[in-house]
């Protein structure tokens, strides 16, 4: 039995009991469910998919984990494997959803007609879209980093793992990844953004 | 270079501006509301079907999913046990079929219905053994002769509950953790009912023990089989969830 023993950890605490050789004994699925649940959420939505398929999106994160729970290997950490699920179903989404993009713009348009009224929480819808809008001119490989270093706050070290790439790289691609950020706020300053 | 000297840009030590703290704290509302949560919590409670992976329940912290999706099965057997002791009860003639949509294309009863006989043993369908995967027209002809009526002392009261029994068994070694036991169970069902109204639910509980104990391939082949001879089932769902829709 495998037992997460922390909530929070990024790592799966797994003592694995069963000789070598042997499937895994399976993860218990609803206990991964709930401790990663908002998890997943989070991931799926902030590598790009649009907020109203981030529920469809993060029920088949949790299909394939489910149907790929026997394959996941002890002592490797939980939310890089996930992640790594996120990375290509959000893959898969986005492709899918380039097709309904303009009616999403047209919903912009339509809730930019709304009362100035609404106040802050139409301020941050709108910051919202303008860090979708930067985040999606980043390569997958590039955005999954920045995603999970500056916004889950994971160690390098675990973002390395889960994107599966040596450490340096993973510093590299968020360095990059800064950079094209930060060029692209800066265009935001120009064009009168705060 | 290492986290330490990489500061976040969200830590406001981080010389990062304003102005891009304030982008990324927008993403503070990305996690999902308590009803959000709830919502996907049952979509995936509904796409998990009858019986869901993992350890026995004894090893597992408690859970909302498990026991919702456990009670969908005990629902089923319970619900088929019933009508049918109501209906040999009032002495009606056919007995019932399995309680969930059945093919279109199975409906159709087979062409020489089966004989009767008063020993299921002597039955002499074909069978499906515990590792042997039973091929699609086994299946096929099983589901056509749970639909065809059989007013014969083998679908005696006793032998509906014999089989419940059964397969309540295989399925709670599942629940257990004990697919190969669930796989055996599933093994003596095949060839003590072949043509079983529980088919369909055996040879679930058989693909997802196979899953289990990591006899993919096994899994994927018997998967292959129910798809063919149960093209529009309920349990598709289930079986898609457990090996793959595209045989992956």
């Amino acid at each position: 039995m495998v037992e997460l023993t922390s909530k929070t950890g990024f790592r799966a605490e797994a003592e694995l009991a069963s000789p070598p050789r042997m499937p895994a004994p399976a993860l218990d699925f609803s206990v991964v469910y709930e401790e990663q649940a908002a998890f997943v959420w989070r991931c799926v939505r902030r590598l790009g998919v649009r907020e109203a398929d981030v529920a469809d999106a993060s029920q088949e994160v949790f299909l394939v984990a489910h149907r790929k729970l026997a394959e996941f290997r002890q002592g490797t950490s939980l939310r890089s494997w996930l992640f790594a699920i996120c990375i290509r179903v959000a893959a898969a989404h986005r492709r899918r959803a380039w097709v309904r993009r303009e009616r999403a713009t047209d919903a912009v348009a339509a809730e930019d007609e709304t009362p100035a009224n609404q106040g802050e929480e139409l301020d941050r819808k709108r910051t919202r879209e303008k860090l979708d809008a930067i985040l999606d001119r980043l390569d997958d490989d590039k955005r999954s980093v920045f995603v999970l270093f500056e916004l889950e706050e994971t160690s390098m070290a675990d973002v390395a793992a889960a994107v599966g790439c040596p450490l340096q790289t993973a510093y590299s691609r968020l360095h990059a990844a800064r950079r094209q950020v930060e060029a692209a706020v800066r265009r935001l300053h120009e064009g009168g953004w705060p | 270079m290492s986290d330490s000297t990489t500061r976040r840009w969200l830590d406001p030590s981080s010389g990062a501006t304003p102005g891009m703290r304030m982008l990324l704290e927008s993403t503070a509302h990305d996690g999902p509301t308590d009803a959000e949560r709830a919502a996907l919590r049952r979509k995936l409670g509904e796409a998990l079907a009858i019986v869901p992976a993992g350890p026995p329940p004894s090893a597992a912290p408690s859970s909302t999913l498990r026991p919702w999706m456990f009670a969908l099965l005990a629902l089923l057997l319970v619900g088929v046990l019933a009508a049918l002791l109501g209906r040999h009860r009032l002495g009606l003639g056919p007995p019932p079929r399995v309680p969930e949509p059945l093919p279109s294309a199975a409906i159709t009863p087979s062409s020489s219905p089966p004989t009767p006989t008063t020993d299921p043993s002597k039955n002499k369908a074909p069978t499906a053994s515990a590792s042997a995967p039973p091929s699609a027209a086994t299946l096929a002809s099983s589901l056509a002769s749970t639909t065809a009526p059989k007013p014969t002392a083998s679908n005696s009261t006793s032998s509906v509950e014999d089989e419940i029994a059964l397969v309540k068994r295989a399925y709670a070694a599942l629940r257990n953790g004990d697919p190969q036991g669930a796989l055996l169970l599933a093994g003596e069902h095949a060839k003590k009912f072949p043509a079983g109204m529980l088919t369909q639910e055996r040879e679930v509980i058989a693909i997802d023990a196979l899953v289990r104990l990591g006899r993919r391939a096994e899994a994927v082949q018997r998967a292959n089989a129910f798809r063919k001879a149960f093209p529009s089932s309920a349990h598709l769902r289930r079986i898609d969830v457990l090996v793959g829709s595209n045989d992956e």
